[in-house]
């Protein structure tokens, strides 16, 4: 029989990668929110400083806006492991029972 | 009616093998049993110890030594190839227990190599490079800020940092793929 350990880390995997992609989110909002307060006001003079950090604080935004799909998709492919494990113990547990 | 004893032919020597006229030994009747024991029913001995079957070699028998092989090959030039492994058995005396119980001594070509163990951990090994070749890629392309201020050397340039971009993603699902797996494959194998 299939020992549970393997079935609860691929668990553990897929739950950690979720969490990681819902952290991800927010951190992807509180770096868009960030970005627009730092956002320099055109109308008047502004330092090269003050741009750079806003574009630092937008380009961050942006590249954790895409990351949460791969991010959900390979806690996907954990879970799938870890479901396809659970099925193969059930099954022997099954056969076990029946002999 | 007086009790004369049992029939000498229900004995227990007949039931093992016994045959007077190829034995040539007459085996003593239970009457004298009866007279040296006083009892009717204590086993009865023979003069000759009866025939035992003989001892049949297990499959698991290791081929014979070849200094023992040369001597039966003299012995039965015409004895054809598989008489070799039952020549033991047919001498029953000259089998060891070592020879027919002991396992097989494993050959070096059953040690698992170095080959496979190594495969084995290298699909770990892959994925979390994937893994750490994805987080870089990822901070170098959300640290530059040339592609924000246009100051990107030419075209080249500019699809090598849209492949940069687009690559984090599907790397970090090609490493937890092959952790996936590696995962998966040792949950079989530890299977009994």
């Amino acid at each position: 029989m299939i020992p549970r350990r393997f079935v609860v880390a691929l668990g553990v995997l897929a739950g950690g990668l979720v969490a990681i992609a819902i952290g991800v989110i927010a951190a992807s909002v509180s770096f868009a929110q960030r970005a627009a307060a730092a956002q320099p006001d055109f109308s008047q003079p502004f330092t090269e400083e003050d741009f750079a950090e806003f574009a630092a604080l937008n380009i961050a935004s942006y590249a954790l806006v895409g990351l949460p799909a791969w991010l959900f998709l390979a806690a996907a492919v954990a879970g799938a492991g870890a479901v396809a494990l659970a099925v193969l113990r059930s099954r022997a547990a099954a056969s076990a029972d029946r002999w | 009616m007086p009790d004369d004893g049992i029939d000498p032919r229900y004995a227990a020597q007949f039931q093992r093998g016994y045959d007077p006229e190829r034995h040539g030994v007459t085996p003593p009747a239970p009457a004298a049993a009866t007279a040296r024991d006083g009892s009717r029913d204590a086993p009865v001995r023979v003069a000759s110890t009866p025939e035992s079957a003989p001892l049949i070699a297990s499959p698991a028998v290791r081929p014979p030594a070849p200094a023992h092989s040369a001597e039966a090959e003299v012995a039965h030039p015409a004895a054809p190839p598989v008489a070799h492994s039952a020549a033991p058995a047919e001498h029953h005396d000259t089998v060891t227990p070592g020879s027919v119980l002991s396992p097989p001594e494993p050959d070096e070509d059953e040690l698992p190599p170095l080959g496979p163990r190594l495969l084995e951990w290298s699909l770990l090994v892959a994925g979390a490079l994937l893994i750490a070749s994805a987080v870089w890629v990822f901070w170098q392309a959300a640290t530059d800020l040339r592609g924000y201020f246009g100051t990107v050397g030419g075209p080249a340039e500019d699809v090598f940092l849209n492949v940069r971009n687009s690559l984090p993603g599907p790397l970090l699902v090609a490493g937890m793929i092959a952790i996936t797996v590696w995962i998966v494959l040792r949950a079989l194998r530890s299977r009994p």
